[in-house]
């Protein structure tokens, strides 16, 4: 699967719609953003680990909540990138079927992108419906990670990464489903060619 | 509708939707959450069901192996070690019909030792032995086949994600569970040589392929010993931190995956084989791994407790009791079952998904878990080589970047392989002390 | 409801991330769901059909809390240690060590306090789940070492690993406390990560630790209500009086049977672990004495910080104690008094 066929990037076309562009650019550019901040985690975890392990060698006093920060950090990375992945064509298909519809059967493959994008919108809907209020009663319930006395780190900041990289990963089931209808394909070319 | 009619018609719709090419996480949690809503007649818990498994499946230390050891594999792959490995095999196995082959599989059971998944060793040998075989004329379908087969290794041989999960799920030490991998990685990948010899000899028309004699021209043919010291030193470090961090009691799996990404990153600088641009894109790329290896485990993770709230599993180890089946028996359903799930789900979820069911019965058959988790990981690799979902060929086709290399050619490469490993994990199961002799040992 | 005399049958599930491997579940298994059945029985208007799920077929062991309220499950074991924001009133064993090594004094003296203190049984029902009992599994935290630990001074610089708020009693003696999972101990103590763990015997001999921690400090630290059983409140609603009334009889027994087995098993823990080349240490009474003098007042802080939330921390803790002094427990530090 080519990196830009998930509707990835701004089209090389003329936009049919100009507000369309604009949301299309604001998305590319969050979830952007979430990929950097995604990829960065991913260093800070490797050298997180890194100075953990080493650390209780040489120093004495080992540091406290590193399983909790390293438990978080995996969640955190997974839904930063979640969006991007899903940008990227990276979201696990068996793309034999489809790839062949699309190919030979362009009309039939039209019906079956759309509803698979729609069961996508469907399922992150469903994800969301359940993640949001768990944000909001960690946010206001103050619910915690570690021991009271000890090391404590509050759970709504991870809840929120959730949330936002569902949010994002929807978004751009919207965006593939909108150019799917559009213009019959989600194919776009890459910058340049 | 009964769990029965739930569990059988869960697994016709995912078939048919991963088929069709659905995303795979989206089918998996739409049917576990329909299944829930009619199993309990409540769609709040139905969403429950969802947003649990959101929040609470990957939450757990061991997981970040998966982004480290990716990771690692990824710069390993950058600076050219896992090339490096690959010539030097070559230079030892070029003479050899159908030695590009052989020397792919001994240089994926070397890289195995460093990486923990086959996905690391399918992206470093697609991009590395792939081109190499094919400019020796050798066929494109064996090519990615062989690639396909071997990468299998970087899960078996330690250190290894899926025995890591497979540890997690069964409370066994994750320590032992890759000194039981050992010998049964290297079973695995001697079987691999042979059936490339056979193929080689008997099949001529599927492998293709140079004689030594046009091979002998290239450099890595005529390696002198400080080259071949020179590319074979960052492997021996790399295996040394990771393996040498875990044996010698020093590191636990996820930290061996920190500092030997660490280890491979100074290695690389060492060898100026990496711009801050290329790491950069190292990092966003482990990342997407990440994302699409560990969002899968959560959808595979719905679907388990989908199962579990339909009641399945108990129903299914009653059965099992009543059944009062031989060992042999229950053995053989068991492989069938890793089989079948294999085609449709990755190893991971198979581990997660079919171990649970059958943990209750093992007890009554004296069943030594490490040696079923060698047969089961075994058994459920076998599904990264077979359609419609076959996490390594998948790699290698979104890795290789070219259109004439259709999906369907990389299973039907990979098919030979897919089959030595059922043969292999017959071996296995009939011989445990294959899996369990070295723990004996006590120095280990 | 039942003039026919035919037998109604009514679906549970039961829920715990831990497997079999784990004694409260074996029982959950063995003892308590016979129970229910055999009283249910009795009768014949009812019968329940259960669906087991333990070993993390629906929830993992920190999403119990979250599965019952939630309705994944309908009954199950809440490992309260792990939800010190959520249930903070069922710290209080954790909170008051070095007072009793008694599981079944400690469970029936909290099942006491959820009966005098309604806070106990809201903190359920604000997570959507009804209050049956407690559990205490365990007969007395004990240290488990690499090295040999006889003496406070030899905790400095030492990683040591338990579950919860427990890891407080070693503040003070230069070692950092680790929170992990039962299941991750005996590779973290192999690798190092780990220099000792706070565990009980039992748990110790039956996952093999001794192997890579032979030393024992047995302190006698003191026991603790770890568990709570609890059902999701729709579903409890549901359920008939008679079924209610068996399940919560049922429950209390499944409680006393804990503690039985709690204490049943230690003793022949210990000689497993003897058996296998670990090294017994019996601290004295002194040094306990001193251990227990020099840690921080836990109980105290966990109370006041209870009270900052408007609930009863101060007289919840005097009752404990209350209960204890009345048991004639070997108390060596009276916590509530200070
Ligand atoms: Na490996
Ligand atoms: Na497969």
């Amino acid at each position: 699967m080519s990196e830009y066929e998930q509707g990835a990037l701004p089209s090389s076309g003329a936009p049919k719609s100009l507000i369309a562009a604009k949301l299309g650019l604001g998305l590319d550019g969050l979830l952007s953003v979430m990929n950097s901040i995604g990829s960065g985690w991913i260093f800070l975890l490797m050298v997180m680990i890194c100075v953990d392990a080493t650390g209780r060698t040489f120093f004495a006093h080992p540091f406290h909540g590193v399983n909790e920060l390293v438990e978080m950090s995996i969640v955190g990375i997974v839904f930063m990138q979640l969006g991007d992945a899903t940008r990227r064509g990276r979201l696990t298909r068996s793309d034999g079927f489809y790839n062949l519809m699309r190919a030979r059967a362009p009309g039939f493959w039209r019906y079956q992108a759309t509803i698979f994008e729609l069961l996508g919108i469907t399922f992150f809907v469903i994800v969301l419906t359940g993640a949001i209020p768990e944000m909001i009663d960690a946010y206001q319930l103050d619910y915690f990670v570690g021991e009271e006395g000890l090391f404590t780190f509050p759970e709504w900041p991870i809840k929120l990464v959730i949330v936002l990289g569902c949010l994002v990963t929807l978004l751009q089931f919207v965006r593939i489903l909108w150019r799917i209808v559009r213009t019959g394909s989600a194919q776009i070319s890459p910058p340049g060619a | 509708m009964s769990p029965i009619e739930i569990g059988v018609s869960s697994v016709v719709l995912i078939v048919f939707f991963i088929y069709t090419g659905l995303y795979i996480p989206v089918a998996l949690g739409l049917i576990s959450f329909v299944g829930v809503w009619i199993i309990r007649d409540n769609v709040d818990i139905a969403v429950a069901l969802l947003s649990e498994s959101v929040s609470d499946t990957i939450s757990a230390l061991t997981f970040a192996a998966i982004p480290l050891f990716a990771l690692m594999g990824l710069i390993t792959q950058k600076a050219g070690i896992g090339r490096d490995v690959y010539e030097v095999a070559n230079f030892i196995f070029y003479r050899i019909r159908g030695g590009l082959g052989i020397a792919t599989v001994a240089a994926n059971a070397i890289f195995a030792s460093i990486t923990g998944s086959s996905i690391a060793s399918a992206s470093v040998f697609t991009k590395v032995a792939v081109p190499e075989m094919r400019r020796f004329g050798f066929k494109t379908r064996f090519s990615v086949g062989v690639v396909a087969g071997s990468s299998v290794l970087g899960m078996l041989i330690p250190p290894s994600n899926m025995l890591i999960i497979y540890a997690i799920v069964t409370e066994q030490s994750i320590g032992q569970m890759f000194i039981a991998g050992i010998v049964p990685g290297i079973l695995l990948a001697i079987a691999y040589a042979g059936l490339i010899l056979f193929l080689a000899y008997f099949v001529p028309r599927f492998v293709g392929g140079q004689q030594s004699a046009g091979i002998a021209a290239e450099d890595w043919a005529s390696m002198n010993w400080f080259d071949f010291s020179a590319k074979v030193t960052p492997v021996i470090i790399l295996v040394l931190v990771v393996l040498g961090g875990i044996y010698g009691g020093i590191v636990t799996p996820v930290e061996a995956g920190a500092l030997g990404a660490l280890t491979a990153l100074i290695i690389a600088i060492v060898k100026r084989a990496l711009s801050l641009r290329d790491f950069w894109e190292i990092l966003v790329e482990t990342g997407h791994i990440a994302a699409s290896i560990l969002f899968l485990i959560i959808s595979a993770s719905m679907y388990s407790r989908m199962l579990g709230v339909a009641g399945l599993p108990t129903l299914f180890g009653d059965f099992l009791i009543h059944m009062e089946l031989t060992l042999v028996t229950l053995m053989v359903i068991y492989v069938i079952m890793l089989i079948l799930l294999g085609t449709i789900l990755d190893t991971s979820s198979i581990i997660l998904i079919i171990v649970p069911l059958f943990l209750g019965v093992l007890d009554s058959y004296g069943i030594d878990l490490v040696w079923f988790g060698i047969v089961t990981v075994v058994g459920a690799e076998i599904g990264l080589l077979t359609p419609p979902l076959g996490i390594s060929c998948f790699v290698i086709k979104s890795t290789i970047d070219d259109p004439s290399v259709s999906l369907a050619d990389i299973f039907i490469g990979a098919l030979p392989f897919a089959v030595t490993m059922l043969l292999v994990l017959i071996v296995l199961i009939a011989y445990p002390v294959l899996s369990l002799g070295l723990l004996n040992f006590s120095f280990l | 409801t039942n003039t026919a005399g035919a037998t109604e049958t009514i679906k549970m599930t039961a829920i715990d991330g831990y497997s079999t491997k784990s004694m409260w579940v074996r029982e959950f298994i063995g003892f308590f769901i016979p129970a229910i059945d055999k009283k249910l029985a009795a009768t014949g208007n009812y019968k329940i059909q259960w669906n087991q799920a333990f070993g993390g077929q629906i929830v993992k062991v920190r999403g119990v809390m979250s599965g019952l309220q939630k309705g994944l499950g309908d009954i199950g074991v809440v490992t309260a240690v792990f939800h010190g924001d959520k249930l903070p009133l069922q710290q209080i064993a954790f909170a008051t060590p070095f007072v009793t090594t008694d599981p079944g004094l400690v469970a029936r003296t909290f099942d006491g306090l959820a009966g005098k203190f309604p806070a106990i049984k809201q903190a359920f029902a604000k997570f959507g789940q009804v209050y049956l009992t407690n559990g205490a599994v365990l007969d007395s935290y004990q240290i488990f070492s690499k090295k040999s630990i006889t003496k406070l001074g030899d905790f400095q610089g030492l990683k040591v690993g338990s579950a919860g708020l427990n890891l407080r009693w070693l503040q003070g003696f230069g070692a950092a406390g680790v929170s992990g999972s039962l299941v991750t101990y005996y590779n973290k103590l192999k690798t190092g990560v780990l220099d000792a763990i706070m565990l009980w015997p039992e748990s110790v001999a039956g996952r093999k630790m001794y192997e890579v921690a032979p030393y024992v400090l047995k302190a006698n630290l003191g026991s603790v209500n770890s568990k709570a059983i609890t059902a999701n409140a729709k579903s409890w609603k549901k359920l008939p009086g008679e079924v209610q009334k068996a399940i919560r009889a049922a429950a209390v027994e499944y409680r006393d049977r804990l503690a039985e087995q709690a204490l049943a098993k230690a003793a022949g823990s210990f000689a497993k672990i003897k058996a296998n080349g670990g090294k017994i240490h019996t601290m004295d009474q002194a040094g306990r004495v001193e251990w227990a003098n020099k840690m921080p007042n836990v109980a105290k802080g966990w109370a006041a910080s209870l009270e900052k939330k408007g609930l009863p921390g101060n007289a919840m803790l005097t009752s404990y104690m209350d209960t204890m002094r009345a048991a004639k427990q070997p108390i060596i530090r009276q916590w509530d008094k200070e």
